[in-house]
């Protein structure tokens, strides 16, 4: 007939039973690493918000610049469209061609 | 280093530090884990989400209770959740299989398992009231004396006294009934 103490003993030795396991030797590392990959994901997820901020600021750089030089090159075209030049007393062009011909 | 200084040190982002309390401590909670949920696993699991827990919140410990007191709460209260969650999870999983028209039957070493003498005072163990429970772990798995548990549950030495009291009869009782013991 089995009795209190056996029943005490039974819990006591599955707890003991449980007592015993040990738990990984790499669960610290692992859990370091857990935390630091959390930080990692909260930098990563900081440093996007300013990769998507450059882009942003690339692209309207890009823009505003195309759109100065796009105005300058207006500007260049308000010159005088005839140029009167006095040009008799420039060389004759065909002095340069008989010479090459001799 | 001291147990202060340690703290302070892994306040200000020092990781190696961190690494030093987790070793000093994992054996006390994956103990107390253990007790909860009787599967290793599990445990590491619970071991792991304490840590992460105490590490982000490590700003707020304000040293008016001991560290351990605080670890020990933090431990049972993740247990706790960590139970919630995994009975929520059996349930989804339970719907799935019926409605799948699966077999109701479960595997082979499960029942082995929940058969065995070892099951049965594990299903006696978890049957117990949450209190008792509690109490019984920490005195059963943690083997703390009555003062620390009265600190962790913040009861008084009378009440956890008499909560294990009532933990063992309770114990006895299921056990005498499932063992078919006379």
């Amino acid at each position: 007939m089995k009795t209190n103490k056996d029943i005490n003993h039974l819990i006591d030795a599955a707890i003991q039973g449980e007592r015993n396991i040990i738990s990984n030797p790499f669960l610290s590392t692992r859990i370091i690493a857990a935390i630091e990959s959390k930080n990692h994901t909260k930098n990563n997820r900081f440093s996007a918000v300013w990769k998507i901020a450059a882009i942003i600021i690339g692209f309207t750089v890009t823009i505003l610049t195309g759109i100065a030089a796009g105005n300058l090159y207006n500007n260049n075209i308000k010159t005088p469209d005839v140029v009167l030049l006095n040009d008799a007393t420039m060389e004759n062009f065909n002095f340069y061609a008989q010479t090459e011909n001799e | 280093m001291h147990e202060d200084d340690l703290i302070h040190s892994i306040i200000k982002g020092n990781v190696h530090a961190y690494e030093i309390l987790i070793k000093q401590y994992q054996a006390n909670v994956f103990r107390t884990a253990m007790g909860f949920v009787h599967c290793k696993e599990d445990a590491e699991e619970i071991t792991q989400d304490v840590f992460i827990k105490i590490y982000q919140s490590l700003q707020s410990f304000k040293g008016t209770s001991a560290f351990s007191t605080w670890l020990y709460r933090i431990t049972i209260n993740t247990s706790l959740n960590y139970l919630r969650k995994k009975k929520s999870r059996n349930f989804v999983t339970g719907l799935q299989d019926i409605l799948q028209l699966a077999s109701k039957e479960k595997p082979a070493d499960a029942i082995i398992s929940e058969k065995s003498d070892l099951g049965i005072i594990k299903q006696a163990i978890d049957s117990l009231s949450q209190k008792q429970r509690l109490t019984f772990i920490l005195a059963k798995y943690e083997e703390l004396p009555n003062k620390k548990i009265a600190l962790i549950m913040e009861l008084s030495e009378g009440a956890v006294e008499q909560l294990l009291i009532r933990a063992k009869t309770n114990l006895k009782k299921i056990l005498e009934k499932k063992l078919d013991w006379p």
